[in-house]
């Protein structure tokens, strides 16, 4: 090859490097105009969740204090055992009380979702004995147990003591909200298993069920705000989807870790581990 | 060696600094030598920073306003006063102020530097952390002033004072005063370990081009053309329409300007916070004249792996030590291109350094550390000026003082 066809071979290589170079810049700017856009959307998105957090935040307090009364003067009635109520009177009353009760239980859930999500959820600590705080939600959840058929087992693995130094009423927080779904979500003659053991570093109870399970594509999404399982929503059309979030949440509080094995139609195991020496803020 | 973290939500900015500081009072237990308060310029200053005296009166107390209030749990949600306690007999701080950074950042860096050392009776401490003004000057500059005074191979770190993304004033905590336009800084001996994790993980996405005219932080020209060119190349007619209107920061903090440096293995960040009538934008510290810059752009994924790289380096440098508090300077711009999942970042940091340890720190207009955390080989310890990047500073129990 002459110096000449060297000099042209190379000058057309430069040619083409340099009309890739253009090709990549103009390909950047693209990149960086579609980059903004959706860093826009994302800030957008924030303010959003924000102001929505806000608004549900304003709406469940301003709920509560109506709700609270419309129970009270329902409760007064009810209760009232020299009304001349008539039976059936009576019976629309007692399901107007069941519905407000769960009203406000679903208001509390998101003043709890609004409490965590502004830090305001403070941990207060004190000897708590996990078996006995377990005994007594169990009792508190076996009327409902009984009425939807489902058996309700305890089993007691424990080979020490089961006190540990955490927050009483959101441990409680969390059994409750694991057992009742727990119940809720399994068909009659099923059995939901609450079982309680220590290992050499945690304090571990956990909640198994025969019931719907959650379908495997959705597990990711189980601890995400109003997130419901598809087959979750077909057996229970009402829930408000916080219950799992406030769990996970409260339980990082705690120091504590939440795990889960689900499969759909057999059942759901939820373990929760309490480190001996949780965290000290 | 023991520490503690308290965070205050109260409306009530008294209130608020009660509530954090009473908080991380009860769990340490024991009287602090260090009281770190990062807080939101929501509340008023001096009313946090009374109120977290009332709770620990006779300590030594340093912090800054911020951009984001962080704990280990995660970015806090809502503006915020996050406390952090250290406490240990054998833990030597003392702590200064530099003021007038407008008039000359160099000196109050110097300044600060200097009260500080002469307080350890001349006998430098191990680290150095700094809580400085750079909407009030060049951050770079304050670092060197700070050199000036404890070496050229001198470990520093810190962040710098944020407002809540408004960019308009900012504040810094010593002991009862509120100060603005200054920086505090405060040097840790004793009985004390660190590491620091210095990562960002912002990839170039302009070719190289020249800063043809700059004076300190302000950058009047890129290749001949007033420097908010570049800016208005790459964003396209409608958002250059914003840039006239809008604190350049707001828009353009998550594509800064990069710097190849020869001591590191990543690119130096420089935020653009400002543009003037001329088109040339100020930045957080200076880039120099005749340099280079490139464009920069960041991905999540990268962010996050960065960021955890950070923790792992900073964990290593403890030998072995068990980690007994965290600090984190970590940009402002890392949580804009985050957005609402912010704390994915932190609780990837937290799965390094383990979910017990107290760990406090807040969203910074600029962050100082050594080159690539590099505090082992003290020759080449280089502290620098970062944008855009995540400081970790790990802090251990040493073996004897």
């Amino acid at each position: 090859m002459t110096e000449q066809n060297r000099i042209e071979v190379l000058e057309k290589k430069i040619q083409s490097l340099e009309l890739l170079l253009a090709q990549q810049q103009k390909s950047s700017v693209m990149l960086v105009r579609r980059d903004l856009e959706l860093s826009r959307a994302l800030e957008k998105n924030r303010t959003l969740d924000a102001e929505k957090s806000k608004f549900i935040s304003v709406a469940a307090h301003q709920l509560r204090t109506p709700l609270s009364g419309v129970r009270w003067a329902l409760e007064q009635i009810i209760g009232n055992t020299e009304s001349q109520l008539l039976p059936d009177d009576r019976v629309l009353l007692m399901k107007a009380l069941e519905t407000n009760i769960r009203l406000i239980r679903i208001v509390n859930e998101m003043l709890d979702v609004d409490r965590i999500e502004t830090n305001r959820s403070k941990v207060v600590k004190q000897n708590v004995s996990m078996h006995d705080l377990l005994i007594n939600v169990m009792i508190e959840f076996s009327s409902l147990a009984e009425n939807s058929g489902v058996a309700l087992n305890y089993c007691n693995n424990l080979t020490g003591s089961s006190d540990i130094s955490t927050d009483k009423d959101k441990v409680r927080a969390i059994m409750q909200n694991l057992i009742e779904n727990a119940i809720k979500y399994t068909p009659r003659g099923g059995a939901v298993e609450v079982c309680i053991v220590n290992t050499d570093t945690d304090l571990v109870f956990s909640v198994t069920d025969t019931g719907i399970g959650i379908p495997i594509q959705q597990q990711p999404s189980i601890f995400k705000k109003f997130f419901r399982a598809s087959n979750a929503m077909k057996v229970q059309t009402d829930g408000s989807g916080v219950g799992m979030y406030i769990v996970n949440e409260l339980a990082k509080n705690l120091g504590a870790t939440v795990s889960f094995t689900s499969s759909e139609g057999k059942g759901t195991t939820f373990t929760v581990a309490f480190p001996h020496s949780p965290f000290q803020s | 060696m023991k520490s503690a973290v308290g965070i205050g939500v109260n409306e009530d900015s008294y209130s608020s600094g009660v509530e954090a500081a009473q908080a991380a009072f009860d769990a340490i237990g024991e009287k602090p030598a260090l009281t770190i308060v990062f807080a939101s310029v929501e509340y008023a200053q001096e009313d946090v920073i009374r109120g977290v005296r009332s709770v620990a009166p006779d300590t030594l107390l340093v912090g800054s306003s911020s951009s984001g209030e962080i704990t280990g749990e995660g970015p806090v949600k809502r503006h915020s006063v996050v406390v952090m306690m250290i406490a240990g007999d054998e833990i030597v701080v003392h702590a200064a102020v530099g003021k007038h950074i407008q008039e000359n950042a160099h000196q109050a860096g110097s300044d600060v530097a200097q009260q500080v050392l002469d307080a350890y009776g001349g006998e430098k401490p191990k680290f150095f952390m700094m809580f400085p003004d750079v909407l009030a000057g060049n951050g770079a500059d304050i670092v060197r002033g700070v050199k000036t005074v404890l070496g050229d191979t001198f470990p520093i770190v810190g962040g710098a004072s944020g407002d809540d993304f408004q960019f308009k004033q900012t504040f810094q905590y010593l002991n009862d005063e509120v100060y603005s336009g200054s920086v505090v800084g405060v040097g840790f001996s004793g009985n004390i370990v660190f590491g620091v994790g210095v990562k960002h993980g912002w990839t170039p996405i302009s070719l190289p081009r020249k800063v043809t005219k700059a004076e300190g932080s302000v950058v009047h020209e890129i290749d001949g053309l007033p420097a908010i060119s570049i800016y208005k190349e790459y964003f396209g007619e409608e958002e250059a329409k914003q840039l006239e209107s809008e604190t350049l920061a707001k828009l353009a903090i998550t594509y800064p300007l990069g710097i190849r440096h020869e001591e590191s293995n990543e690119y130096l960040i420089r935020d653009p916070l400002t543009v003037d009538e001329h088109g040339s934008i100020t930045c957080a510290a200076e880039i120099p004249e005749g340099s280079e810059v490139q464009l920069m752009i960041g991905s999540r994924e990268e962010a996050i792996d960065m960021a955890e790289h950070a923790a792992k380096n900073a964990l290593e440098q403890l030998d072995g030590a068990t980690p007994q508090a965290v600090v984190i300077f970590n940009c402002i711009a890392r949580q804009k291109l985050f957005g609402i999942n912010s704390g994915d970042e932190i609780e990837r940091i937290m799965s390094v350094l383990g979910p017990m340890v107290p760990m406090a720190g807040f969203y910074t207009y600029g962050e100082q550390a050594p080159l690539d955390g590099e505090v082992r080989d003290i020759k080449k310890c280089n502290s620098q000026f970062h944008n855009e990047t995540v400081v970790i500073v790990v802090l251990g129990e040493g073996n004897s003082v």
